[in-house]
């Protein structure tokens, strides 16, 4: 028995080297074409009339032009000279994929994709085809960024940058700081499949605009099932996440722009809000309560913030601003019919069996938000008046 | 041995045994029943014809106290006995001084002369007495006198053994910041004496014991009576007595021939040169067999993670020997697998690591031809071979080639394109953590499954790695060494013992003694719950 | 050169003649036999019974196996050094004497119970390989991790019985640790609002088939019959196991809500995999791993080797203790066939879900109404120790 169980490590390593002829899934890391972004576009119309849908478009970095990377001798340029930017067409996402795997020599690698653009032309003629053949792919994670592009999706691939030495990476940094530095909701794919699933929330995902060698972001693409309806702008986008508690958003430029420069910038810190839902009433009534703590970046009114009696003054100046906006983008929403507030949700969590007995599509819509803003003013950067401050009694 | 389930001897296994039994037979001394002969001159020329071509061998005739009826010789081997204690402790006392002071006492009769010469004639410090020739044969091969007296069939054995041998010095292999310098030599004698200067306990036993039918190898089991299990002591007697190899070389040899698995990778046996390391494991309730002819004393019974632990640990205050255990361990799991882990992300995971390493990987293997296997492979076993290069060059030399071998050799491997340079980082990373191991045997065991996990990274990635691991588990807990299970500490755990394992508790908390080796007297100090040094200073 | 100095107490046999397994081995028995595959696809299945419910009725079945998982110690514990092979026929037959009757009751029962840890082990090496071989190993053919997984089970049962408790007491922190460090981190998507209501509606039906595939989430502890007369009882012993069982309620209750938490029950009911969905959504931040759900079912292979490997041990043991004679390795080297052709039977992940819902009702006999109906026989028969004499000499010095 003893000598059974030493042969038993014999057979193993014979085993095992037999085995190693037939290594399935060993793919070397230079062996794969890693895609680092993915861009979805409706193919334009082609002359040979070919039903293609979708025009997808990859990029992927060229190894040996990466510094640090061995071979590399004096490389390091950034932008598009580091990446290859290949694009297929075919009547459906995975498709389009395959026919781009016939013109690689190595298998596509969708493990790092780390970013998916789709044109709005696509979005608003609805996505599931392409979210179902993503959910499907294991190489796909989920905390990757989806965002959708006002105009050519493959157009945010090819962007021009010296920062970082591959693009993806630049837009994948624009998404990931936004959402960690609080100005844009961390909206993942993950979310978005959440969403679209569940009957009660809307999927909504970052909006971008594509220029010729640039992408800004600009607000959320807001989605009614699949199908993209509309979108709302950053400042929109902030007063939403005020009222989800997601974070502080942007600096808010308060006043009026062409007032001769009589305005206050103001650096929001730290939001706390209270809903509250008012359920006895027909429609259902909800209601924000949201308290800002704001710093000041700048302020050319002139008011001097010295005075306590000021601060009263200008932090309600800012509620007042702020609760316009917050209604604006409230009433944006109930028109578009998307419920960005997730105030379904909330219902059927506190009120399962009012949620039950209702149709959330329809009541949406009508439901009366009222919103307050709460803002305390922190830190003022400056004490003492400028010169363009007149005294006030 | 339950022979269920097992075929009956065969015939090959019953010719060996009989083998075995002839050879035994053999080996028993012919001069066993021999007794020595009343007349010197017949004994002489038993020894002369035993000790034939021996050109080493010194038979010096004298007389007693100079009177011609008192012939005695003594027969020794030049080299092996210290030619002062003959000269003045025998030689001299028993021609010269006699004839001045003890004149007219001088015994005639056999006997009395027996006693005289044991009680007055001789100065030196031991003397036996022996019957047999071959009791006699053994004593001058071991370096000692024998003085043969006409007339009387006793022969006097007298300690001279004194042939060169090298001073205590500090030892090579495991070398520490903060402990003593000292370290075993060859001479079984000063080893036990160096362990016996540091327990002044009478309770420390030594059994001597001789091994190895020619070479007659002093072997001495110590071990503390009370605090060591007598059933293992037991075991080592029993092992060691059934060792019938006809060279005991080094203490290498025991160990392979007591040891509990043979196949295994891991030391079940623990050898040291550090009789403080020595002592330590006495005080925990171990055996420790010293080898003559050997400066490494062996240690059982043996667990996995002592292995681990150097005497520094405990030297050291404990906040720092834990965090030397802690890198210890973590330099462990590296060098076991690191390059197959590097294989696993590189071959099969590449999603697991950040997309710029990736991509920083892929340039650096773009050139390479190989698979990360191969690559892997062959980087390690270069590092192996000059491992081996550079510990069988002379001292100077060694050095030069880990220069030559690391820098030059890796460098223009990585010019050229043959290895990733991060290939380059993982293998030297490893062969650097496989040398934080303090114990050789320990970190062969280590490099050698390095190879076995690799082929299972490149078969399967991380899920091979976990396979070969969890083997390594089943196999690390089946083990046991001396009937304590060799996990210890972990498996079967106890508080107590956890205190002494991955990291180390202060001195005054380890109140007991690890309890595999140890179950009739298992506290180290004081009951009481105060800190030793502490309570001291509050009295004082 | 001739080597004859060897051991001579190495055992053939794998027998043990002395209580060989510490208390808290056996809770580790307990313990990692439970965390195995269950964990991967329970809070989808319970989600689709009871939808925000789910981890309440996870706890209530964990709750429910622990009332049967304390029968079986204490069954157990009553026959020291013996498997349910042997004291089974005691129970239900004579006593004292020959005992046919005894015997031809019980060899149906131990025969199926055999038969059903065949089941179990086979359902459970076709899951684990479903999951890599559908997540991480694509091109890897299923058979090769079915073959390798049942390599380790079989390789285990060429060892004693304490090699066995000493693996897994080894092997327990190994999975336990980054379950809870996963738990911890996976806290960060976490919404209230996708756990309420705590109890949305559902049917008195559905309640009970949820309840039922929360309580089949812990199959497995039944193995206790074989390696609980072989444990040192001491006062720790009921405390250690009661809390090892504890242990994976835990867990599977955090999971599934986590995973409740994380996804919506709507979302959750549409994945495959809910746990290894759940560790995709994982940001440690400053690692330098990235996606750790391969590392994770690296080490969860871990956890479905204790699974497998304790219950085909335990099958092999009890096959011997059947037939009185033999190594286990014999067994293991029988049975290795039959597990590797019931692992290939079912043909997509979906009859797999069915075949593992059967042997969740099949375990309600084997686990809660065989030992329960033992248990009270052997107490009103008075058969086996009574409690107080359960206690092996309690010794500070030899508890290990």
């Amino acid at each position: 028995m003893p000598c059974w169980r030493h042969f038993m490590g014999t057979i193993l390593i014979i085993l095992s080297l037999c085995m190693l002829a037939g290594c399935w899934d060993r793919q070397e890391l230079e062996e794969r074409v890693t895609v680092v972004a993915i861009a979805i576009d409706k193919t334009e119309e082609t002359a040979d009339g070919t039903q293609d849908k979708y025009t997808v478009t990859v990029q992927i970095p060229i190894p040996i032009k990466i510094v640090g990377g061995g071979g590399g001798e004096g490389g390091g340029e950034g932008g598009m000279d580091t990446v290859q930017v290949m694009s297929a067409t075919g009547f459906s996402f995975h498709h389009a994929l395959i026919n781009l795997q016939k013109r690689l020599n190595q298998e596509l690698f969708l493990g790092h994709v780390r970013v998916i653009l789709i044109s709005e032309e696509v979005a608003r003629e609805g996505v599931q085809d392409i979210i179902d053949s993503l959910r499907r792919d294991q190489q796909i994670r989920r905390l990757l960024w989806l965002a959708i592009t006002k105009n050519k999706a493959a157009d945010g691939l090819m962007i021009k940058t010296s920062i970082e030495q591959i693009p993806a990476d630049y837009l994948r940094a624009m998404f990931e700081n936004s959402s960690r530095h609080g100005t844009m909701p961390g909206y993942s794919i993950g979310d978005f499949y959440i969403a679209l699933s569940s009957p009660i929330l809307d999927p909504v995902t970052f909006y971008t605009e594509t220029g010729e060698t640039d992408i800004a972001l600009n607000g959320l693409a807001l989605f009614k099932k699949d199908k993209m309806v509309g979108s709302i702008n950053e400042e929109a986008t902030w007063r939403l996440m005020h009222l989800l508690n997601l974070g502080p958003g942007g600096q808010i430029l308060i006043g009026d722009k062409n007032n001769n420069g009589r305005h206050l910038i103001i650096e929001p810190h730290s939001v706390k809000t209270k809903t509250k839902l008012l359920t006895k009433e027909t429609p259902i009534k909800a209601h924000y309560k949201v308290r800002l703590e704001v710093d000041i970046v700048e302020n050319s009114t002139q008011y001097n913030l010295h005075y306590p009696k000021n601060i009263d003054i200008v932090s309600k100046l800012i509620a007042r601003q702020l609760e316009q906006e917050a209604k604006q983008m409230i009433h944006q929403l109930q028109q578009y019919g998307v419920d960005a507030l997730q105030l379904g949700l909330k219902l059927k969590a506190h009120h399962y069996d009012l949620w039950k007995k209702m149709n959330w599509d329809r009541e949406f819509p009508q439901v009366k938000i009222d919103v307050t803003y709460d803002v305390k003013i922190r830190r003022t950067g400056m004490s003492g008046k400028t010169r363009i401050q007149m005294p006030m009694e | 041995m339950r022979r269920k389930w097992m075929k009956p001897l065969s015939v090959s296994e019953l010719r060996k045994k009989k083998m075995i039994e002839e050879y035994e037979k053999k080996q028993v001394e012919p001069y066993k029943e021999t007794k020595l002969h009343p007349h010197l001159d017949i004994n002489l020329n038993m020894l002369k014809d035993i000790f034939k071509d021996y050109g080493d061998l010194v038979i010096r005739p004298l007389l007693i106290g100079g009177y011609e009826e008192l012939r005695a010789a003594l027969v020794l081997i030049d080299g092996l006995a210290s030619a002062i204690v003959v000269d003045d402790f025998i030689l001299r006392s028993l021609t010269t001084n006699v004839d001045t002071r003890f004149k007219d006492h001088l015994p005639t009769d056999p006997e009395q002369l027996k006693e005289w010469v044991k009680e007055v004639g001789l100065t030196a410090a031991e003397v036996e007495e022996a019957e047999t020739l071959a009791d006699v044969i053994e004593a001058i091969l071991v370096g000692d006198s024998v003085l043969l007296l006409d007339q009387i069939n006793t022969a006097f054995v007298i300690d001279t053994k004194g042939w060169e041998q090298r001073g205590v010095s500090e030892p090579n292999n495991e070398q520490v910041i903060r402990g003593p310098r000292d370290g075993f030599t060859e001479t079984i004698r000063i080893n036990t004496a160096l362990i016996r200067r540091r327990i002044r306990d009478p309770q420390l036993k030594l059994l001597p014991m001789k091994l190895g039918t020619r070479t007659k190898t002093d072997i001495g089991i110590m071990y503390i009576e009370g605090l060591a299990e007598k059933s293992v002591v037991n075991e080592v007697k029993s092992r060691l007595n059934n060792i019938t190899f006809d060279g005991i070389l080094e203490s290498g040899y025991i160990e392979q021939l007591i040891e509990d698995h043979p196949w295994s990778p891991f030391p079940q046996v623990q050898y040291t040169e550090r009789p403080d390391k020595a002592v330590s494991h006495l005080l925990e309730g171990k055996v420790v067999i010293l080898v003559d002819g050997s400066p490494f004393v062996l240690v059982v019974p043996a667990i996995f993670i002592q292995f681990y632990h150097s005497p520094e640990d405990y030297y050291e205050r404990f906040l720092i020997g834990s965090l030397v255990r802690v890198v210890r361990f973590i330099s462990f799991i590296f060098a076991l697998s690191l390059p197959s882990l590097y294989i696993a992300f590189a071959s099969f995971h590449p999603e697991m690591i950040p997309t710029k390493l990736h991509v920083a990987m892929a340039a650096g293997r773009a050139t390479v031809p190989f698979a990360a296997i191969v690559e892997a492979f062959v980087m390690e076993v270069a590092v192996e071979i000059l491992r081996e290069a550079s510990v069988r060059l002379p001292g100077l030399i060694g050095p030069t080639i880990g220069i030559v071998g690391a820098l030059v050799v890796g460098e223009a491997a990585v010019r050229a394109g043959l290895v990733s340079p991060l290939m380059v980082i993982v293998v030297g990373l490893t062969t650097i953590c496989s040398f934080v191991i303090p114990n050789y045997s320990a970190a062969i065991a280590v490099r050698m499954l390095r190879f076995p996990l690799m082929i299972f990274a490149a078969m399967f990635g991380l899920y091979g790695i976990m396979f070969f691991a969890i083997i390594i588990i089943i196999h690390l807990c089946s083990l046991k060494s001396f009937h304590v299970p060799y996990m210890a500490g972990f498996t079967p755990s106890r508080f107590s013992d956890l205190k002494d394992t991955l990291f180390r508790a202060p001195l005054y908390d380890m109140k007991k003694r690890p309890t595999p080796f140890n179950l009739q007297n298992i506290f180290r100090q004081g009951t009481s719950n105060e800190r030793g040094g502490k309570q001291n200073d509050q009295n004082s | 050169m001739i080597k004859t100095a060897k051991n001579t107490s190495r055992s053939i046999d794998n027998a043990p003649e002395d209580k060989v397994i510490t208390p808290r081995q056996l809770g580790s028995i307990t313990a990692s036999t439970l965390l195995g595959v269950g964990i991967l696809t329970m809070s989808r299945n319970i989600a689709e019974a009871v939808d925000e419910a789910a981890w309440i009725v996870t706890l209530l079945g964990g709750l429910i196996a622990m009332f049967f998982f304390y029968i079986i110690i204490r069954l157990s514990f009553r026959f020291p050094l013996k498997t349910i092979a042997t004291y089974a026929p005691e129970i239900l037959g004579r006593s004292k004497g020959p005992n046919w009757l005894g015997k031809l009751l019980s060899f149906p029962l131990v025969i199926g119970l055999t038969a059903f840890w065949i089941l179990t082990v086979a359902i459970t090496l076709r899951s684990f390989g479903e999951v890599v071989v559908s997540s991480v190993l694509p091109n890897t053919p299923l058979e090769v991790i079915i073959i390798t997984m049942l390599f380790l089970a079989f390789f285990l049962t060429c060892f004693e019985i304490e090699v066995v408790a000493r693996v897994n007491e080894l092997i327990l922190p190994l999975i336990g640790l980054p379950l809870i460090a996963i738990t911890f981190f996976s806290v960060q998507k976490f919404k209230l609002e996708f756990i309420l209501p705590l109890w949305p509606h559902f049917s008195l039906k559905d309640f009970f088939a949820g309840i039922l595939l929360g309580s089949f989430a812990y199959i497995g502890y039944e193995i206790l019959m074989v390696y609980g007369g072989y444990t040192v009882v001491t006062r720790h012993t009921h405390f250690y196991n009661l809390l090892a069982f504890a242990f994976p309620v835990f867990i599977y209750t955090t999971i599934v809500l986590i995973s409740i938490g994380s996804f919506g029950v709507e979302e959750l009911k549409q994945i495959l995999w809910p746990t290894l969905e759940l560790i995709k959504i994982i940001e440690i931040p400053g690692v330098i791993f990235e996606r750790v759900e391969s590392a994770f079912l690296a080490i969860w292979m871990a956890a479905v080797f204790t699974t497998s490997a304790n219950i085909y041990y335990a099958a092999c043991f009890l096959t011997k203790k059947i037939v009185a004679s033999g190594p286990t390795y014999i067994y293991g080297l029988v049975y290795a066939p039959l597990v590797y052709w019931i692992a290939l039977q079912p043909q997509n992940v979906f009859s797999l879900f069915e075949w593992a819902k059967l042997t969740g009702y099949v375990s309600f006999v084997f686990s809660g109404l065989l030992p329960l109906l033992l248990y009270v026989l052997a107490r009103l028969r008075g058969i086996g120790l009574p409690p107080s004499a359960q206690y092996d000499q309690y010794d500070t010095n030899k508890e290990r």
